[in-house]
């Protein structure tokens, strides 16, 4: 073997020196004088003076990181979908639960609502019973000034033409609310069923239609 | 728990156990500690790349694909905290990374009137930082080249390269204690 390069040397000090070299080293002053060299430097080097920490240091680190990555945590995407749709459900029945304890005031109930001996005004349909299950209707809202002049147009006038007339004059507006209205304060039966009539024409059908 | 293996805490540590990453942190601190402490010559600068090296591991813990050593993988996490460490030193100071290595001794360091750490110091911060990871995994770590090679994200001959230009550094530069010190 030719004399070992500084790199083999070092890989030498480093890793397993093969038989060849420890018989090269042997033989040669040469190279086992700068081999021992080598050796002391990289040997002294152990001598480095490290700042010594206890046998708790682990714990000492976690301590101090652990509050960090409390505010850090992700949550998984998962459990995060699943969260939602479990919010969302409890929101879903929580509505229903609410909705069945405390009624809408606005929602009439689904009691079909025949129209037998109403003398219906001609433009509206009068051929056979008609029935409906639900009907919204917005009584609790608070009237414009042009409105409560139409609702009190009507209640001010039992002339049956004049009441047709505003009735059907809010059809055309489509105004719901004013008919909502008088709907809640008609006590006349007979012109109840009309104004929900109204209504219904509203809510059915589409406003090309509505008369 | 502390049965636990590295590559077993990890992959519990992935699926949000703390526990499991509490046992990494008590478990490597201190060989991160040592490798910060050769690599800066600094205590509070090792101790904040420690801090720094374990919250990141914790952020990326799910890249770690337990193909290498758990210590690898926070090797080389806490390399990068270094060289961060070192830029933002060297952007500080308005000075380039051989500034860094000849700076004054600090009273610290003076007080450490041993020839040897006298000579020693200045030949650590004279290397560059890859050759002075390299050097500080294989002499004080005992890492296989290939682990070192991992670390530095460089090829197996390019890693024992690194290794073999600190160690020629080093033997120059304290070559005066041996010609003043008879065998």
């Amino acid at each position: 073997m030719s004399h070992p390069t500084e790199e083999q040397l070092i890989e030498a000090y480093y890793g397993a020196p093969s038989p060849v070299f420890h018989s090269h080293i042997e033989a040669c002053a040469e190279c086992a004088a700068e081999y021992l060299n080598l050796s002391e430097t990289l040997n002294a080097l152990a001598d480095d003076t490290l700042p010594q920490r206890r046998s708790s240091y682990g714990a000492q680190v976690w301590s101090r990181l652990a509050p960090q990555l409390r505010s850090k945590r992700r949550v998984p995407k998962f459990l995060a979908i699943a969260a939602a749709a479990a919010l969302l459900a409890v929101a879903f029945f929580a509505g229903m639960w609410t909705e069945r304890r405390h009624p809408q005031p606005t929602v009439l109930q689904p009691k079909p609502i025949v129209f037998q001996q109403a003398p219906a005004p001609a433009a509206f349909p009068t051929n056979g019973p008609l029935e409906f299950t639900a009907l919204t209707v917005g009584s609790s809202q608070t009237l414009s000034e042009q409105d409560r002049a139409l609702a009190e147009m009507y209640r001010a006038d039992s002339n049956a033409e004049v009441r047709r007339a505003v009735l059907k004059s809010l059809v055309k507006q489509q105004n719901v609310r004013v008919l909502s209205n008088l709907a809640k304060r008609e006590t006349d039966r007979r012109w109840q069923t009309d104004i929900q009539r109204c209504l219904y024409q509203l809510q059915t059908l589409a406003p090309e239609n509505v008369p | 728990m502390t049965q636990w293996t590295d590559h077993e805490a990890a992959h519990l540590a992935r699926l949000g156990d703390q526990r499991a990453f509490r046992l990494l942190v008590e478990r490597h601190s201190h060989a991160i500690f040592r490798v910060a402490f050769r690599m800066t010559r600094h205590e509070q600068d090792a101790e904040d790349i420690v801090q720094e090296t374990f919250l990141r591991a914790y952020k990326q813990i799910r890249s770690f694909d337990a193909r290498s050593a758990f210590s690898t993988w926070l090797y080389r996490i806490s390399v990068n905290v270094t060289l961060d460490l070192m830029r933002h030193r060297k952007r500080a100071a308005g000075a380039d990374f051989d500034d860094v290595a000849t700076e004054a001794p600090s009273p610290e360091r003076l007080c450490r009137s041993h020839e040897f750490n006298r000579l020693l110091e200045p030949a650590l911060l004279e290397l560059t930082p890859t050759e002075r990871m390299a050097f500080i995994l294989r002499h004080y770590e005992n890492c296989p080249i290939d682990d070192i090679a991992k670390v530095l994200n460089v090829q197996p001959g390019a890693a024992k390269h690194s290794i073999f230009r600190a160690v020629q550094k080093l033997r120059r530069a304290l070559q005066p204690l041996w010609e003043v010190q008879p065998k």
